[in-house]
């Protein structure tokens, strides 16, 4: 270990390839020794982790917080959903529109949000993730409206529960791998600094507005493999996958796990997954407490788990440093 | 079009810039050469930054027309004059606090690098942003978060991240505003070593350090041009000098 | 088309829109002093329907229902403002995720209070019954809406535009800095900006109990519509709040009585549109 401990520097490179090693040892150790329930619990939290990902890549990174990123997520699950209930398509076809369908909407969204930023975008993304949930609600010929649309059945290699979390928890890896990738790219580099000053970005050569649609493009493909995933996961999609509080629970486990994080997100997926499955069992409420499980991080915890503990360990160091 | 060498690098016409009934900029020509030292000079609110503004695209004249690098860039968004070689620091510290000290300096010279959109580093991410905060004075602050440094550093940065991305002409607003007596002259020696063959516009309220940096000037008040010439010519002219007197000195209040 | 037929869309559009005004113009305002979007307006709304109703439904009188339903949410709002909001003063982000958790809130308690199915509260004899106008004969209720909310808007424009509150507004949206350089003190005007938007929602519920109908999840179609109508009008301006509510109002009347099944993407393309020509709404400053 290096003698100066970064201002910026979580935790040294070792230790965080280590704690990745364990995660993903107990990932794949999951159904060995926790029971069905636990098994597609985690699978969910999984698949909220890369929704929530998505989400942050925009937020965390760029400094743009969608409200309306569950539209994306819907879309490309309807787009799974109708080829699979509505025409013959196979998988390959159904994969094929559902990612298409989502990266046409985030196209289309992006195109909307990108010359707006902060209070302006957020509102825009709401909107536009609410319009999606109207359609979804009355578009019957399309979604099956309130009945939803059934007939959706996850290929034959991943009938079983178990087979399908060990899917996702790939198809997660990989996804981080490469949200890793964008961020420390000199586009990600870039996204920060937009995040900082538009301006100073501008003129420093960048396209804001191109820089902006791609982040949320790219964004919204992550989003759409998380929402395919969820189609195939459920076998039924319904208006409620479009839902805002869909992106609320997603914002909720980012600010929960780490703002900017690659692993809050997913811990704060895990947190909320697991709370809310065990806990409906025990109390209608659950949005009320979802909701003032928001309050409060807001008012009390903004750094969230990740960034709260980065900081004790910085401490530490810091401490032990000092002579 | 060809851009011969010979070509300005910078020629303004007949700039003019209103905020409703308020002109700002009134009709400003100017011709810049490759590799000539400018400075505008004018009291407060003479329309100076406003003018960077417009040269920098980061707002368009209200009429007259900007030309650059042998082209007309009067409408052309900033970040594409950024990429044929301009840049620009301003007067109220705009650098990305939250990226580290050698972030910000690397974010610039990615642009500058050729393919702009890129997912891999090409070679060592910031061998050129080394070498900028080497000659900023940086270098010592590389791994700290923008946010954190000094204001006097943050100039500094403020100067390297322009610095970075190798431009030709530069805009320089107030580089040294707010800065201790010991930091100016800091900046007036970075000032003073850019490379030869770059273009500097140099706003600065501190007239003997302007005119000690520059071999032309250009004095503005009301957002009209009252002076141009050389700065032995500036000193003498009594149009200047009133307007200075007007305004009871070089007009520091402001920071 | 009948001239019939088209006259009764125009008015269903106006009154909708009013219906949407007092949502838009209570956004509006508090967004232009405080740079917060407040995302529990619809819950606001709706609570303030859902109040309204019981007040109705326990003492028969509609007028008390306005009131119950203003003065409630009007506390709501100032709770709201000063328990929670004002801890994070001035930071955009959080104010608004705040208030996402606030709406999550309101919407799950009325559900569980109130339950899934849905209510309405039928307007008072004297403003019940329907007008006729010309040959149609149309509610007397959604002109009465109408009235009160060009008389709502006129009040707000004009303390907007001639008192000494409203002057400490606009210097707000142009220059927080300003005002409180003249001493005033920002945090009442904050808290009393924020206590007008919420009881106008209150009221706006009430309304809606009668219009539409109370369902759970009329507060997030209520929020979209009246987003929709800052958005186009541009937010912080009150006669783009207006013009927005007008426009979304008649957009959204003829969209449902054509296509209904699209009738929430029709609004899409007029919001579309003006984001890519004009991202700071008809009457917006520039963002
Ligand atoms: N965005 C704007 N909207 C309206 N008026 C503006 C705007 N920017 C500048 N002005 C006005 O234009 C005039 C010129 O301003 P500018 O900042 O260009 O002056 P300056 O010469 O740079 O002054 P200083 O020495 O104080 O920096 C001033 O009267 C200023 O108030
Ligand atoms: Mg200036």
């Amino acid at each position: 270990m290096t003698a100066i401990a970064l201002p910026r520097a979580v935790s040294p490179g070792r230790i965080k390839i280590g704690l990745l090693v364990l995660a993903l040892l107990a990932g794949w150790a999951l159904p060995y020794v926790a029971g069905p329930f636990a098994v597609a619990t985690a699978t969910l939290a999984l698949i909220y982790g890369l929704f929530a990902l998505s989400i942050n890549l925009l937020a965390g990174y760029g400094g743009l917080l969608s409200l309306g990123h569950a539209g994306i997520f819907g879309v490309a699950a309807y787009g799974v959903g109708y080829i699979a209930s509505r025409t013959e398509g196979g998988y390959g076809a159904q994969l094929f529109w559902g990612m298409a369908a989502g990266l046409a909407v985030s196209l289309i969204f992006g195109v909307m949000a990108m010359r707006t930023r902060r209070v302006y975008f957020l509102m825009v993304t709401l909107a536009q993730g609410m319009i999606v949930y109207g359609l979804a609600q009355s578009l019957e010929p399309v979604t099956g409206a309130e009945n939803g649309l059934t007939g959706v059945y996850r290929p034959a290699f991943v009938l079983e529960d178990w087979q399908f979390y060990y899917l996702s928890l790939a198809v997660l890896a990989i996804c981080a791998g490469l949200i890793q990738v964008v961020v420390r790219s000199p586009f990600g580099l870039a996204l920060r600094g937009l995040a900082d000053s538009d301006t100073r970005l501008a003129m420093t050569g960048y396209s804001v507005v191109g820089h902006r649609l791609l982040g949320f493009v790219l964004s919204g493909f992550f989003a759409s493999i998380a929402g395919i995933l969820y189609a195939y996961n459920n076998e039924y999609v319904s208006p409620s996958v479009a839902e805002f509080n869909t992106s609320a629970q997603a914002i909720l486990m980012i600010i929960l796990g780490g703002v900017g994080t690659l692993s809050g997100p997913v811990i704060g997926a895990f947190v909320i997954v697991f709370v809310q499955n065990v806990l409906s069992l025990q109390i209608e409420r659950w949005p009320t407490v979802m909701g003032l499980i928001f309050i409060l991080m807001v008012l009390f915890a903004r750094n969230g788990f990740v960034g709260g503990v980065t900081r004790l360990w910085n401490r530490y160091v810091r401490r032990r440093e000092e002579p | 079009m060809t851009v011969s060498p010979k070509d300005a690098v910078l020629e303004l016409d007949a700039v003019t810039v209103r905020f409703g009934g308020l002109i700002a900029v009134d009709g400003i020509s100017l011709t810049v050469e490759p590799g000539a030292r400018w400075a505008v000079i004018g009291p407060n609110g003479a329309g100076k930054t406003t003018l960077f503004t417009t040269v920098a695209g980061e707002r368009y004249p209200t009429s007259g027309r900007v030309r650059m690098f042998g082209r007309d860039v009067t409408r052309t968004p900033s970040h594409r004059r950024a990429r044929r070689g301009l840049g620009r620091t301003y007067q109220v510290t705009n650098v990305f606090p939250r990226l580290t000290v050698v972030e910000n300096v690397a974010v610039a010279a990615a642009a500058a690098a050729p393919g702009r959109l890129r997912f891999w580093w090409p070679g060592r991410p910031d061998g050129h942003a080394d070498e900028t905060l080497e000659q900023c004075g940086l270098a010592s602050r590389r791994d700290h978060l923008a946010g954190e440094l000094s204001h006097g550093e943050q100039r500094q940065l403020e100067l390297a991240i322009a610095l970075a991305a190798r431009p030709r002409l530069l805009l320089l607003d107030e580089p040294a505003a707010g800065l201790s007596a010991a930091e100016r002259v800091l900046i007036r020696d970075l000032v003073r070593a850019l490379p030869e063959g770059m273009s500097v516009l140099l706003i600065e309220h501190d007239i003997d350090l302007a005119l000690d940096l520059v071999d032309q000037v250009l004095c503005m008040d009301n957002g009209e041009p009252i002076a141009t010439g050389t700065p032995a010519e500036i000193r003498a002219n009594e149009h200047v000098q009133a307007v200075y007197l007007r305004t009871d000195g070089d007009g520091e209040a402001e920071h | 088309m009948s001239g019939e037929y088209l006259l009764t869309q125009v008015l269903n559009g106006v009154s909708l829109g009013a219906l949407l005004f007092f949502l838009a113009g209570g956004l509006t305002l508090i967004f232009g002093l405080m740079r917060i979007v407040n995302l529990a307006h619809g819950g606001f709304y709706l609570a303030g329907g859902y109040i309204g109703f019981a007040t109705v439904t326990a003492t028969g009188n509609f007028w008390l229902a306005f009131l119950a339903a203003g003065a409630s949410i009007a506390l709501l709002g100032l709770f709201t403002e000063r328990a929670l909001l004002r801890r994070l003063r001035g930071q955009e982000l959080p104010e608004v995720l705040l208030t996402v958790g606030v709406a999550t809130v309101l919407g799950d308690l009325a559900l569980a209070v109130w339950g899934g199915d849905p209510k309405s509260v039928d307007p008072p004899a004297a403003i019940g019954g329907t007008l006729q106008l010309g040959e149609l004969p149309y509610p007397t209720f959604r002109i009465f809406v109408v009235a009160l909310a060009v008389v709502v808007g006129l009040g707000l424009f004009y303390l907007e535009r001639r008192t000494r509150l409203g002057a400490i507004v606009r210097a707000g949206v142009d220059d927080r800095e300003t005002i409180q350089a003249l001493g005033i003190d920002i945090n009442r005007v904050f808290t009393g900006v924020f206590i007008v938007g919420s009881l106008l929602a209150g009221v706006a519920g009430v309304i809606g109990s009668s219009f539409l109908g109370l369902l759970p999840g009329g507060d997030v179609e209520i929020l979209l519509l009246s987003l929709v109508v800052v958005i186009i009008g541009g937010l912080g301006s009150l006669p783009g709040a207006a013009l927005g509510s007008l426009i979304v109002g008649l957009v959204q009347a003829f969209g449902t009585s054509e296509l209904p099944q699209l009738a929430t993407f029709i609004i899409f393309a007029p919001m579309a549109l003006i984001l890519i020509l004009r991202p700071s709404g008809l009457m917006g400053r520039p963002i």
